[in-house]
């Protein structure tokens, strides 16, 4: 008789048992303490008992959703550093303690949760800072440069006289709930700087892009992620006398926020490592009318070396509704490297994988992008919307693919390779 | 026990009806209560004469969506003293303390009257559900009105986690230019997104 009434109710019976406090703030404290903690990424904390119950209605819409925690990827077969994904057990046994009105359970006051926070910074990190402060406005205001998104970037030299090895680095903000993407170039060309000498206020506004180079291909962080930190065996090359050029993505939280930042930069000494290169899979040209839904673009071509493959970032528009990166192997199996369903640049970051990911000489790396540009795209940045019409060199969609070649004839190809995936942005050129 | 029965079997009619009271036929503010704002002052905002423009927005100190809107509520608030009108931020929390909300207008630079609703008179009386909700009240007589306009404030929001860059549309606003130059609000109800108000504590 109860389950008829929940039904027709339109209710879902009870599926768990809702537990007691001390059970939910294990699940908590493993799932959304990491960024929901003091100076943590999210908007508020979920420390107390308190905090979660008097939100318990708002947490339990979010989970029910699969808003939060927020983790882009569809599971793919390949293993991700800092996997966010919860489990469904766990998000069923909190929705159902929520829902139960959040009980506390018998015994003494209920405990306050331990938030998961990072680990410090490695002591021989190189601190680069910000040269002065930058101030986020409370909202986004209409600039020279119409984006999907509020992007600026800043120059910080690093002022080391001689090149460096760098295996990872560490952001250190002073606005974690507005910044939630940062991505790096390594600049030894001063290109960054010419760049920002036009604009007179702090950092110019500009993706970090320089000229044929993506930022990112030197890494980057993201929401809850505040460094980013290659394999063993693997490093970036910093020139000597080298500027960090970091394109900052934030979104305006309704008051002034100062931007005064820090990137601890790790280095490393290992003599038989490999020098990161970028490979980029990009749509660099998108025409997509007002209310075409499902508007699919894609990019196809050959690696011609082997490829030790250590971390994918994704990049889009709002307007992509979702991404897909596979690997079509020289035996002709297809392997999806990287699904992501319900695309949201707003978290938007690295994935750094588990495992060096070997990808044949021959392998076809193949990416594809769904751009929603009606008004059943939520996210769409324009409401009503407009057409979209995207020229090439802002690269519109793409899949960063950061790793190596196997030998030195194989890196010099997958290098070749590189610079023709980027200089398609800008000019036609002849593939190698 | 006949009580409770009672209770139970009109409870949705009484519902129905206040529900369409609110929307379609006016109300008749018969509350007497006061409410005195975090620095003191005592306001009426359910009281009024006719051609009155009251408005109402539930806000939460630390929803991400109602912070982020707080510059446009201030153009609102602007607008509509601007018109004559009184205007209030209502905190839905209960137990909010007043230097907390204080602080918080501060640092969002709202410069509105600031109620903390600890007894949820206001979020009961309105049927409010999320914060920020705005309610726009025209007088149509001594202590009468009619809800010209209740939801969201802009389209910041698509809905809960989709937010846009920029908000292209300002409903709270053009409700309010609409009622001061005599104009039909062509949408009189938007569905608000954002942090729900937990009704019991």
């Amino acid at each position: 008789m109860k389950l008829v009434l929940l039904l027709l109710l339109g209710q879902a019976a009870p599926a768990v048992e809702p537990g007691t406090w001390s059970t939910s703030a294990l699940l908590i404290e493993q799932h959304c303490s990491a960024c929901h903690r003091d100076d943590g990424a999210a908007p508020f904390t979920l420390l107390t008992y308190d905090d979660v119950k008097r939100r318990r209605s708002f947490i339990a819409s979010v989970l029910k959703q699969k808003l939060m925690p927020p983790w882009l990827p569809a599971s793919s077969g390949l293993d991700l550093h800092g996997n966010r994904t919860m489990p469904e057990e766990d998000r069923t046994q909190l929705i159902s303690w929520l829902e139960a009105g959040a009980p506390v359970g018998t015994g003494d006051a209920p405990p306050p949760i331990k938030p998961m926070i990072p680990m410090p910074f490695p002591e021989e990190s190189i601190a680069v800072e910000m040269t002065e402060p930058f101030i986020i406005p409370a909202e986004t205001v209409e600039t020279e440069h119409r984006y999907h998104e509020d992007t600026w970037s800043f120059v910080m030299p690093v002022e080391n006289k001689a090149p460096l090895r760098i295996r990872g680095f560490g952001w250190e903000t002073t606005a974690p709930e507005a910044v939630h993407t940062i991505t790096l170039l390594f600049d030894g060309q001063g290109r960054g700087r010419e760049r920002d000498k036009y604009d007179p206020r702090p950092g110019y506004e500009m993706t970090g892009d320089l000229n044929r180079d993506v930022s990112g291909t030197n890494g980057g962080v993201g929401i809850g992620m505040d460094r980013m930190i290659l394999p063993k065996g693997f490093h970036w090359s910093l020139p000597a006398n080298a500027d960090l050029v970091a394109d900052v993505r934030y979104r305006p939280i309704g008051r002034e926020v100062q931007l005064n930042d820090t990137i601890h930069l790790f280095p490393t000494e290992e003599e038989d490592s490999r020098e990161i290169i970028a490979v980029l899979t990009a749509v660099n040209r998108l025409k997509v009318p007002v209310g075409e839904t499902d508007h699919v673009a894609e990019d196809r071509f050959t690696l011609p070396a082997a490829m030790d493959v250590v971390a994918i970032l994704p990049k889009a528009r709002n307007e992509c509704r979702s991404m897909q990166l596979s690997a079509i192997l020289p035996d002709g199996d297809t392997r999806i490297l990287l699904d992501i369903p319900q695309w949201d640049g707003h978290f938007r970051r690295p994935f750094v994988l588990e495992d060096v990911l070997h990808l044949p000489a021959g392998t076809t790396l193949h990416s594809r992008f769904v751009i929603d540009n009606s008004t059943q795209n939520p996210r769409n940045p324009f409401d009503p919307p407009e057409d979209l019409r995207i020229g090439k060199r802002t690269g519109a969609a793409a899949f960063t693919l950061l790793g190596a070649g196997t030998d030195q004839a194989g890196s010099d190809a997958l290098v070749e390779l590189s610079q023709w995936t980027m200089d398609r942005r800008g000019s036609r050129t002849r593939k190698p | 026990m006949p009580v409770t029965l009672t209770i139970r079997l009109h409870l949705p009619l009484m519902l129905a009806f206040l529900v369409f009271g609110l929307l379609q036929a006016g109300c008749s503010s018969d509350q007497e209560e006061q409410f005195v704002d975090v620095t003191g002052t005592p306001h009426s905002p359910l009281h009024g004469s006719e051609g009155d423009l009251v408005v109402i927005i539930f806000s939460s100190t630390d929803c991400p969506i109602a912070n982020a809107m707080a510059p446009e509520l201030e153009r609102a608030h602007q607008e509509a003293v601007g018109q004559g009108g009184r205007f209030y931020l209502v905190h839905a929390r209960r137990d909010l303390q007043d230097a907390t909300a204080v602080k918080h207008a501060s640092e969002y630079s709202l410069s509105m009257p600031v109620l903390i609703d600890h007894d949820h008179a206001l979020v009961e009386h309105f049927d409010a559900k999320v914060t920020p909700e705005a309610f726009v009240l025209q007088f149509t007589g001594p202590d009468e009105y009619e809800i010209a306009y209740t939801g969201s404030i802009n389209n910041l929001y698509g809905s809960v986690g989709n937010r846009r860059t920029k908000a292209t549309e300002h409903y709270l606003r053009e409700a309010i230019t609409s009622i001061s130059t005599g104009n039909n609000i062509e949408v009189k109800e938007r569905q608000p997104f954002g942090c729900f108000i937990e009704r019991e504590q």
